[in-house]
């Protein structure tokens, strides 16, 4: 273990980090913010988390915990609604329906925000994503549930909503 | 298309606009620093705090005091983080200082002490992003008791990462105590410039304290056109509401005030400035001490609250809650206080524990708090749902009715009641099976419209409005 090992960690797993970072907060200061608190934390005992052999886990965790810490200290400070101005390809219609999708994701408690970011992001299973947040399967399993069920709220309203646009009476 | 789809859609067209972050490294290694030099800041208020006197304000010192040169007297030896070079630095480098505020601001000899203080810390040729020289500047420095305190700041090549430097001391033996290392965007600059921590850049204003010889003083660092107040934080009236006292001014000369204060004393500073919006800080809004939280919430008198409370409160629960109440309320007024009531705690049907409690306030006031563990077995995280301060005997109400913040948690307290239900916007009526005079349901957020609570016999015992606004406690900073 070395500050070499630390530095090169850092600039390799850096920018993942940050996006995941800026899926959970929705605001790209607080997320670089959030890496560079959880890479702090990492940094004080790399010799250990460097052992244990998966130290971009570890620093999720930390990360994803932190995030939770800063929501429970200060909960005034919850990021919602912030969406960032990127014009995509997309039609109208599929870009709006996504953008709905975001904020709703962005409204989410920030537990099942979390849930959704490592499991449909992060590409973490159920277990991988209970251990990160120290927390059971069964409850990965209803916060993602709930969290979902949430979304499709969201995207039917607004297929609703083109579709009434279209002057389709259903 | 089916939400998981779209949602990993989503996901992946945010974390597109994301730009790879610059050099992260250099910034972990900054804050690295800065907390090893928080570590050290600490130790020097503790010191401070054995040696304070009684006094809650010991005096105010501006730069309008006459310039006598800092006296040589003793001043404790200053805890420095890492050490400074024993080498002289040479500050040929950097470029000559001028319209440095404060009263010693052209007093040569003091301004290019505090600059070669503050350079010794500053640079680091080894960092990833070393400070560019030219752009460090002193930018005030004023005295302090025996001492001096100055600020030197500067920033990368970039301009992207700006550090401040405080140096505090006598004369002949200054030292940098408090570093920051930020990264500047413009949201955060004004989120700084909101909570009166903007050290750095064209326009600081910065509310703060130090330590300087081992002793705490305020400090203020404003555009030269603002005026400033300082008054005790205010205290919460027998009604649940904050009681501001008007202060008295605090005279700044070109923007900047350094007065002494007891290292416990809980002042505020605002500041204003025709055309923006007052700035105010609470003097020191630092979380309290653990061991502090510990003699205002003790250990038996959190064992004595959780027996005499409704269900089955949790006592780990409650009492990591309730010392985080106590920071939360010492850290926005200026009151401690009076004793803890548990209302109600049990574990919810999501099986996380859940507990009402709530501080009693001299004036007879409560700060009320609802918390919940994370997960259903750990309690290194509590997650605040909800607070708010209620009036005197606002506890006793045969009724309480709250909805949480997060998960739309509704907890009722009604200790006489054998039932009760919370009524929805959409007239849908949600039993709240209880436990103890107490229970919760999972309800829509910001649907439940009442709660009724009903006596064994069928009679309406109470009703409550979970919606109804209450005071909050006056956070600053």
């Amino acid at each position: 273990m070395s500050d070499e090992d630390f530095r090169d960690f850092v600039t390799s797993r850096s920018p993942a980090l940050l996006r995941t970072a800026y899926l959970l907060l929705g605001d790209r200061a607080l997320a670089e913010d959030l890496v560079q608190s959880a890479l702090v934390k990492a940094y004080r005992h790399w010799g250990r988390v460097t052992a244990a052999g998966n130290p971009e886990a570890y620093v999720r965790r930390i990360m994803v915990n932190e995030r939770r810490s800063w929501w429970r200290r200060n909960p005034g400070r919850e990021v919602v609604g912030a969406v960032p101005e990127r014009p995509g390809p997309d039609e109208p219609g599929a870009l709006a329906e996504r953008d709905a999708v975001w904020r709703a994701v962005l409204g989410l408690p920030p537990r099942t925000r979390a849930v959704l970011v490592l499991r449909y992001w992060e590409d973490l299973s159920e277990a991988e994503t209970a251990t990160v947040l120290g927390c059971s399967v069964g409850t990965v399993k209803s916060q993602a549930s709930r969290g979902l069920r949430k979304l499709q709220d969201v995207i039917d309203s607004e297929q609703a909503a083109a579709l009434r646009a279209k002057g389709d009476p259903r | 298309m089916n939400p998981e789809t779209m949602l990993r859609e989503v996901f992946a067209d945010r974390a597109a606009t994301v730009d790879p972050p610059t050099d992260v490294y250099a910034g972990v290694r900054r804050r690295h620093r800065r907390r090893q030099l928080a570590l050290a800041g600490g130790a020097m208020v503790l010191v401070a705090a054995l040696i304070g006197g009684p006094a809650l304000l010991l005096g105010t010192r501006t730069a309008s005091a006459p310039p006598a040169p800092p006296a040589a007297t003793a001043c404790p030896a200053p805890v420095a983080y890492p050490p400074a070079p024993s080498a002289p630095v040479s500050t040929d480098q950097l470029p000559p200082q001028s319209g440095v505020r404060g009263s010693l601001g052209t007093d040569r000899s003091v301004v290019d002490a505090v600059l070669a203080a503050g350079w010794a810390r500053l640079n680091r040729p080894d960092d990833p992003q070393p400070v560019d020289p030219r752009s460090v500047r002193v930018r005030f420095v004023e005295r302090a008791g025996p001492g001096v305190v100055g600020l030197v700041t500067g920033h990368d090549r970039t301009g992207r990462w700006q550090v401040t430097q405080m140096v505090t001391g006598l004369v002949r033996s200054l030292v940098p105590t408090a570093y920051t290392g930020t990264s500047v965007t413009e949201g955060s600059a004004q989120q700084l410039r909101r909570t009166g921590q903007l050290f750095y850049g064209d326009d600081p204003l910065g509310i703060t304290t130090e330590t300087v010889c081992g002793r705490a003083f305020g400090l203020v660092l404003a555009r030269p056109d603002s005026t400033a107040t300082l008054a005790a934080a205010p205290r919460i009236g027998a009604d649940g509401r904050p009681q501001f006292s008007a202060g008295r001014p605090l005279p700044l000369a070109q923007g900047i005030a350094v007065f002494a204060i007891e290292p416990s004393a809980r002042l505020r500073v605002t500041v204003s400035r025709a055309g923006a919006a007052p700035v105010q800080r609470q003097l020191d809004p630092d979380p309290l001490p653990d061991a502090e939280a510990r003699r205002l919430v003790p250990d038996d008198e959190i064992d004595r609250a959780v027996r005499a409370g409704g269900g089955r409160p949790d006592r780990r629960l409650a009492g990591i809650a309730a010392r985080y109440a106590v920071q939360d309320l010492v850290g926005a007024t200026g009151d401690e206080p009076t004793g803890l009531r548990v209302l109600w705690g049990d574990r919810l049907p999501s099986g996380l524990r859940s507990v009402v409690f709530a501080l009693t306030l001299p004036s007879g006031a409560a700060y009320l708090q609802v918390g919940n563990n994370v997960t259903p077995e750990t309690y290194n995280e509590y997650v605040l749902d909800f607070d708010a301060l209620v009036p005197a005997s606002g506890l006793d109400r045969p009724v309480l009715g709250i909805q949480g913040r997060h998960d739309g948690l509704v907890v009722v307290v009604a200790p006489r009641a054998a039932r009760a239900e919370v009524v929805l916007s959409t007239g849908t009526v949600l039993p709240v099976p209880l436990t103890g005079g107490g229970g919760a349901v999972v309800a829509p957020a910001g649907k439940a419209t009442l709660i009724r609570a009903y006596r064994a016999d069928g009679s309406l015992l109470g009703t409550a409005d979970p919606a109804a606004p209450l005071p909050q406690l006056p956070r600053v900073g």
